[in-house]
């Protein structure tokens, strides 16, 4: 297969509900996935269109594949061989049918396979690959099977032949009736959710549907049968049904004279309720999207996107003459479809595409995602196998809608370095329902999308903090984030005042892997409370033990959710909870600072934030601060390596108008290590600073134990001043900071900094907004020689906007400290005319470096991360 | 005989049909053979298809030799003009010999020194000529402006000529002595046939060789009374076995079974008029059948190809292999569903071998072009 990359551009996002996926077990049971034939799966598909492997057939492959659920690989081609293959693409066995077969397999509950040849046979096979049984449909001379067989929950299977007749039969082969439906039924019967089957032919000059009803004496007999009339007596009805069960509804599509029709059928009575012409024919059956669009391609080589109104929302041309398949649904609602040339085309769900990718010929069946896999068959005898290396990673807290006066907005960042490639996008409240966080132009809120990400490309996705046209009661989550392995990301939460539109406070939650173990500090110095999100990102449901240790090591106390909740933290699920909430000790025991670890049996992702409301503050509620507070990794190796880390901006002092406090805080995970905390001046000498508890210092040692919570904290007290801290361990010791920022002593915010270790390449996000948002970096040059300084400003479509060089005199000199805002650095350039992008950084010396973005009226500080990689490098 | 014949009859017909061609599938022996080029082409692209077509001729030797300074008569196929669409394409895509691989070929046919082209089809339409092909979706200014030396020409029946011509079959032949044909076909140097590569309802292919059953006129072929203004087609006659104006049946016993007389009408043809060059228009078909006229059996086919070759035997070989069929196939087997095999009737009469191992294929392999096309129904 040919890859070609998308050249599509930078889109818009797209929201709808999407059943909650979590980690189904990958199984496809026949076409278009389900009895309804929706197309729709909750697998993801891959985010680039790599192919894992392909295997080719003797011949020509115009059905679409099944999956079993151990992931065994079922191919019907028109070599008359069913193949079965396991998942890596390895022949398992084949078995030889009396003709070529062009329809889909369908699988039962114990897994054996169905299908019909050519020749008229109809067979069954067991999942080893020997023979159930094979019949022959009696009656006719042209006998062919072309359609897919439907298999019910029964085991029951219908099937229908160019003899014009539906065959209904029982596990065991027989034919329990039959009835003459006319034409050649070429399309795939489906069925509803109590059971009743549906097919379609043509009949004379109509398009015909019949409903039965297996379970009523009459089987045979339709419930009723619908007709629309096409005009002409001579296009076979090709596409196959599908059946809107929360509409009650079902969909059919047909060719006429010179266009097409989809009509909508009540499945109660039989009655039209829609009829929509599109400009040509139509083979391709209807896929049905988590809101009730439907997806359909044409023979003008289009795939329409319908609502349920039957308005066109969009169409997208494919490049080869006609659509002849049918598209599939992934679960971020990403539509797949083949085009007559052999391209497949992967479209985010208004209408975007996101990646192309070219077989050898026409693709006239439905791709098939499993996850994070997709199968493809195609008319050059090949079955592939695309996937793609992924980054997959959680924001375990975002918010939306009002609360107590105010709206909570999350906003998204996202730039990729690498290739082009897509961000998936799943949101799902904290009992793993979907979560529709964005709403789109034609009004509809969705919980999934995703979007192209071209190579250098930023962009910013916000939620609006209210529905259309009403008020939204709050909503609280998490975010899962597929994405291609160079894509970076973080968010910010937002609360603002309903009234003013000015911001309460902000906070970003940065991008989190999810691990089994690790541990989180909790601050509840000065009144400030700790909150903790946890989300059970694996496959199995878990119990997750909590243990909170005081600042002395000591275990204070532990305990699982299910002993808090009542309940297991199941798959998907989320939980937010204060510190405090989960330990009522540390209330009654008056324990201020602590560190919480995790330990779990299945990967899950946290965050800990931390709340600060200045109680002297004049405005209640005005002055509220959230700040982040990093994720603690288990301890790791030895502990005898001397590890240096930074914190690339402290700052104390007071004066008329700005206060500034830093807190350090540190905590050891591994056998009791010697810490030490040096702070320097911006020209690298020692800075001297008012420590709380152990007076003016430039540096500070101590031994710290297994479990202890170790701060340091500047008083706040003096003349203003900035620099940085350098931190020299051997121990497993983690740590954070804490900046404070106040005017007229009372505190306006709080933000949360992290450690970070030196680096020569990376970039970080640009976002600003004239007068009221500006990006800053602080760096300290961590090398040994003076370093030479590249920064590259990239505005969000990767056009370089300007460029600054710091070398010979402006060179930063070894242990030298730099802190500017974006506008600093790039002088000479319109900020303003770049809101969004990214500043790369290329340095000769290593660096330590943090990026923070300040906000005007009133005065926010938020930390944006370091992304150690730059998409220039 | 008339059609009023019993079936008893007609079976012992169509019996000595069938005995005789198993026996005459299996002969061999030195059959002419003569490559064959197979391109990839996805588009009716001007310049795609006649840079394929160019590389195509350079691979089967060249055709300077075979046109310069010649008249060469091109058979396209439009099926007699019945415009009506498949699925609702338009016949030009699905059914029609497409007019770019038309130009694209009289194209070169000019620069490599054709004298006069005239591009041929039995058109059912009583139109004037050139409206007919225009109504058929060919565009005349663009191959005026293109090929100066291009002719148009209504063939099916006596046309511009003063009379019809006719053409010895030879030995053995199957259904007719000779065929009488428009005179384009013999006055001519050259004659290719460009068909587009479809199923047959009856035959199970129609490729270079079948787009030749239109050259019969149907003021003789269409029923037993000769009438010049007719515009029916063959059917009565080359179908079902009606008895024809111009006569020359060989059989003593009749055949009423289109699937014993459709292909041996075919081989007939071919062996009275004998193709120079064939072009195989597979780069947008359909399956299932010949015309919209095949109904609900029909489908959208798009193999994205271009085939040629000199000997229309081999040519048609390659191509039924290239559609998913053994061109040995027996009748009752795909694609002869219907009807006897077409190619092994004309191998068996020395026009061409139908064995793959004998032909060499040149550009694309027969596995890379493999597309399968879906037969029509069994009747």
């Amino acid at each position: 297969m040919t890859v070609i990359r998308s050249r599509c551009a930078f889109v818009v996002f797209i929201l709808a509900a999407v059943p909650a996926t979590g980690d189904v077990l990958a199984d496809v049971p026949g076409f278009h996935y389900d009895d309804q034939r929706t197309g729709r799966t909750t697998a993801l598909g891959p985010v680039e269109p790599d192919v894992l492997w392909s295997f080719k057939a003797e011949g020509s492959i115009h059905s679409s594949p099944v999956v079993a659920s151990d992931g065994t690989v079922y191919l019907a081609a028109t070599d008359g061989l069913l193949y079965a293959l396991d998942a890596g693409g390895q022949p398992k066995w084949t078995f030889k049918a009396h003709e070529g077969i062009y329809s889909t397999p369908a699988l039962d509950d114990a897994g054996n396979i169905y299908f019909g040849d050519l020749d008229g046979w109809y067979h069954s096979i067991r999942p080893d690959g020997s023979e159930r049984w094979s019949i022959a449909v009696p009656e006719g001379v042209e006998r062919r099977i072309l359609a897919s067989p439907l298999v019910l929950s029964s085991g029951n299977s219908y099937v229908a032949s160019w003899n014009g007749y539906l065959y209904a039969v029982d596990p065991a082969g027989n034919i329990v009736w039959r009835r003459l439906i006319g034409g050649m039924p070429s399309s795939s019967p489906v069925a509803d959710a109590e059971g009743n089957v549906y097919v379609t032919t043509l009949g004379e000059s109509d398009l015909l549907v019949a409903k039965f009803s297996p379970e009523s004496s009459t089987p045979s007999v339709p419930v009723w049968t619908f007709r629309e009339s096409l005009g002409v007596n001579r296009n076979r009805v090709v596409s196959s049904p599908v059946v809107d069960t929360s509409r009650n509804r079902l969909y059919v599509a047909a060719s006429r004279t010179s266009d097409g029709v989809l009509c909508a059928v009540d499945i109660d009575t039989g009655e039209r309720t829609l009829r929509v012409v599109l400009p040509k024919g139509v083979l391709s059956s209807p896929a049905l999207g988590d809101d009730g669009s439907i997806y359909l391609g044409s023979v003008d080589g289009r795939l329409y996107c319908l609502n349920r109104l039957g308005t066109i929302l969009w169409s997208f041309r494919v490049e080869g003459y006609y659509i002849l398949g049918s598209p599939s649904i992934d679960g971020v609602g990403n539509i797949y479809v083949g085009d007559s040339e052999g391209t497949i085309y992967a479209l985010s769900r208004d209408g975007r595409e996101l990646w192309r990718a070219a077989s050898q010929s026409s693709i006239l069946s439905s791709p098939v995602l499993v996850d994070d896999r997709l199968y493809l068959t195609s008319c050059d005898n090949r079955l592939y196998a695309l996937a793609s290396p992924s980054r997959s990673f959680y924001f375990p807290q975002v918010a939306d809608g009002n609360r107590g006066g105010g709206d909570l907005r999350t906003q998204f960042l996202f730039t990729n370095s690498g290739d082009d490639t897509q961000v998936q996008l799943q949101f799902f409240e904290s009992s793993a329902l979907p979560f529709a966080l964005f709403s789109f132009p034609w009004g509809s809120m969705y919980s999934t999308f995703s979007l192209p990400l071209k190579h250098g490309q930023t962009v910013s996705l916000e939620s609006t903090g209210f529905l259309p046209f009403a008020p939204r009661e709050l909503s609280v989550g998490y975010a899962a984030v597929r994405a291609g392995e160079r894509v970076n990301g973080t968010v910010i939460l937002s609360h603002l005042q309903s009234d003013t539109g000015l911001i309460t406070y902000q906070t970003s939650v940065p991008a989190t892997e999810p691990a089994r173990e690790f541990s989180l500090f909790v601050d509840r110095t000065g009144g400030r409370e700790t909150g903790l999100a946890l989300l059970n990102a694996g496959n199995s449901n878990a119990d997750p033990q909590l243990s909170f240790y005081d600042s002395s090591g000591t275990v204070l106390a532990g305990r699982t959710v299910a002993q808090i909740t009542g309940q297991l933290l199941l798959k998907g699920q989320h939980l937010a909870r204060y510190a405090v909430e989960l330990f009522p000790e540390l209330e009654s025991g008056r324990i201020e600072r602590g560190v919480l670890s995790v330990r779990s049996s299945s990967p899950t992702a946290a965050v800990a934030l931390c709340e600060y409301v200045d109680d002297s503050a004049p405005m209640e509620g005005a002055l509220r601060s959230m700040s982040t507070l990093p994720v603690i990794p288990a301890a790791g190796g030895d502990g005898s390596d001397t590890r240096t880390f930074y914190f690339p901006q402290v700052g104390n002092g007071s004066s008329a108008d700005l206060g500034l406090r830093t807190a350090l805080l540190f905590t050891n995970l591994g056998d009791e290590a010697d810490l030490v905390v040096d702070f320097f001046d911006s020209d690298g000498k020692p800075l001297s600073l008012d420590l709380v508890d152990l007076g003016v210092r430039s540096s500070v040692a101590s031994r710290v134990s297994k479990g202890e919570v170790f701060s340091v904290r500047t008083s706040g007290e003096g003349p203003v001043v900035s620099g940085y801290a350098r931190v020299t361990t051997k121990g497993s010791v983690s740590g954070t900071a804490r900046f404070s920022y106040g005017q007229g002593g009372v505190t306006l915010f709080e933000t949360g900094v992290p450690a970070c270790g030196p680096l020569t390449d990376f970039s970080v996000f640009q976002s600003s907004i004239a007068n009221s948002l500006e990006t800053g970096i602080a760096l300290v040059n961590t090398g040994s020689a003076p370093a030479t300084i590249t920064f590259r400003l990239y505005d969000a479509a990767y056009r370089l906007v300007a460029v600054k060089e710091m070398s010979d005199d402006e060179a930063l000199a070894p242990g030298a400290h730099l802190a500017r805002y974006a506008k600093e650095i790039f002088a000479e350039a319109d900020l303003d005319a770049v809101p969004l992008g990214i500043i790369t950084v290329e340095s000769d010396q290593s660096l330590a470096v943090i990026s923070l973005r300040h906000a005007e009226r009133p005065s926010r500080l938020v930390i944006l991360p370091v992304i150690e990689d730059r998409p220039d490098r | 005989m008339t059609k009023s014949v019993s079936r008893r009859a007609f079976l012992a017909a169509a019996t000595v049909g069938a005995v005789g061609a198993r026996s005459l599938y299996g002969q061999a022996g030195a059959l002419p053979t003569s490559p064959v080029a197979i391109a990839r082409c996805r588009r009716y692209d001007f310049a795609t298809v006649k840079a394929s077509l160019a590389t195509m001729f350079d691979q089967l030797g060249g055709i300077g030799g075979l046109v310069r300074g010649k008249t060469v008569s091109v058979k396209i196929n439009v099926t007699g003009g019945w415009h009506v669409p498949v699925y609702t394409l338009s016949p030009v895509e699905t059914v029609y010999t497409h007019p770019i691989v038309v130009l694209a070929a009289c194209s070169l046919f000019y620069e490599a020194g054709a004298g006069r082209i005239i591009i041929c089809e039995s058109l059912y339409s009583t139109d004037e000529v050139r409206a007919s092909y225009s109504a058929s979706g060919y565009d005349l200014n663009v191959f005026a402006s293109t090929v100066p030396v291009l002719e148009w020409e209504n063939t099916r029946n006596r046309g511009t000529g003063g009379e019809y011509r006719e053409l010895p079959v030879g030995a053995d032949a199957y259904l007719y002595q000779s065929i009488q044909v428009n005179h384009r076909y013999v006055d001519t140097d050259v004659m290719v046939s460009i068909p587009k590569m479809k199923n047959h309802d009856i035959a199970g292919v129609t490729l270079a060789m079948k787009n030749l059953f239109g050259t019969t006129p149907s003021a003789l072929y269409s029923s037993a009374v000769h009438r010049e203004d007719s515009t029916q087609n063959r059917a009565a006659v080359l179908h079902q076995g009606g008895m024809s104006a111009a006569g020359g049946e060989v059989l003593p016993v009749p055949s009423f079974d289109p699937g014993f007389r459709v292909p041996r009408a075919v081989v007939d043809i071919v062996r009275a008029r004998p193709i120079d060059l064939s072009i195989v228009d597979a780069v947008v078909s359909m399956h299932g059948g010949e015309g919209a006229w095949n109904g609900t059996q029909t489908g959208i086919v798009t193999p994205g190809l271009l085939i040629a070759g000199r000997n229309p035997v081999c040519t048609d070989t390659v191509c039924t292999a290239v559609m998913g069929y053994d061109p040995s196939a027996a009748r009752g087997t795909r694609p002869f569903y219907n009807a006897d095999n077409t190619l092994a009737l004309a191998a068996a009469r020395g026009v061409g071998t139908n064995r793959l191992s004998d032909i060499e294929v040149r550009g694309l392999s027969i596995d890379a072009a493999r597309y399968i096309f879906l037969p029509g129904a069994r009747h």
